[in-house]
């Protein structure tokens, strides 16, 4: 195990939540392409009511406590990171989105730009202002995005 | 402007050559202070000031994207300082209420640090006017610095930065390839 994995998993104090961790990134995590959508999907692995964490399958093998640990470090692991990538790259994270997503682009651009869904993807008790900067830096890559597929008409 | 960025600048220049002259080294008490009022992840300024965002939205060519993109980061600016100014004030006030229990009170040290905490008050006061008036990535250098001396003065950082600053980008880069 590297340092920079034993960093990660050391949040994990429960022997079980460790092996949870490994086992949804082994499994699950890793065959997912891209931070975003790794961000989306752990966010729908959460309750809106009582934002805990479930996941059948990691809960039948390491119970729900453990599960819910792994679910929620892997959250919060990837909003971090995504929330130190560059406009560049998290315009890359989008476009990336966007073409697993299946939609049409257009009407998955209007729904995001419109209805801001990303803003329920992040973890519960984040830094404000790493938050803040998140949301601000999505809402700018999907302007870019907009902004390629539709740029502004020349002024008559 | 260019007067005013001037006097900034030899304030700033000034205000560092005392703190070296003054060679002040950690805190003469301890600064205890919940870790809720700790200062912000040290990526945030190198990220809101940075230009290469400011660069990447340049070669966009759109002036609407310009506007959008200088009317966020100010705002996301306008926040790190201002909880740079009320984590400098919590850290004060703090301090401030231990000093006046404290028996063996170095009064030079005492001094020092005061002379800290209002030359990062100005400092983080100056910043706020200056980008009202300049592009996000112009005060980039200043926006570090202002973060290092930060870090100096206020206490650690939130936990979960151990595990974003170096864990989450080389754990998924391994596991990821």
């Amino acid at each position: 195990m590297s340092q920079a994995q034993a960093t990660a998993t050391s949040v994990l104090v429960d022997l079980d939540a460790r092996k949870a961790y490994d086992d949804l990134w082994r499994r699950t995590l890793s065959k997912i392409p891209g931070d975003l959508n790794r961000l989306v999907y752990l966010a729908t692995m959460r309750d809106y009511n009582s934002g805990r964490y479930h996941h059948a399958g990691l809960e039948t093998s390491f119970g729900f406590v453990a599960a819910g640990q792994a679910l929620e470090a892997a959250h919060r692991e990837v909003f971090w990171k995504l929330a130190q990538a560059s406009l560049e790259q998290l315009v890359e994270e989008l476009e990336l989105y966007v073409r697993n997503s299946g939609e049409s682009t257009e009407e998955l651009l209007a729904a995001w730009r419109g209805l801001q869904p990303y803003r329920i993807a992040l973890p519960l008790s984040i830094d404000p202002l790493a938050a803040h900067l998140l949301l601000s830096n999505l809402k700018l890559g999907l302007e870019v995005l907009h902004s390629r597929r539709c740029p502004p008409s020349p002024h008559p | 402007m260019i007067v005013f960025l001037f006097a900034i600048f030899v304030a700033v220049l000034l205000g560092w050559t005392l703190l070296r002259l003054l060679h002040v080294n950690g805190s003469p008490a301890e600064l205890a202070v919940p870790p809720s009022e700790s200062a912000h992840p040290s990526f945030i300024a190198e990220a809101v000031f940075s230009p290469r965002d400011w660069l990447f939205i340049q070669k966009e060519s759109s002036t609407s994207l310009n506007a959008l993109f200088v009317h966020e980061r100010r705002a996301i600016a306008v926040a790190w300082l201002r909880d740079c100014l009320a984590a400098v004030r919590a850290v004060r006030a703090s301090h401030l209420r231990q000093s006046r229990h404290s028996r063996d009170l170095n009064l030079l040290a005492e001094a020092k640090l005061l002379f800290r905490f209002f030359y990062l008050s100005t400092l983080c006061r100056c910043l706020l006017f200056v980008i009202q008036f300049v592009h996000p990535a112009a005060p980039h250098a200043t926006a570090l610095y202002i973060q290092n001396l930060a870090s100096a003065v206020l206490p650690g950082q939130p936990p979960e930065l151990v595990l974003s600053s170096v864990a989450v980008r080389e754990v998924s880069r391994e596991r990821l390839g």
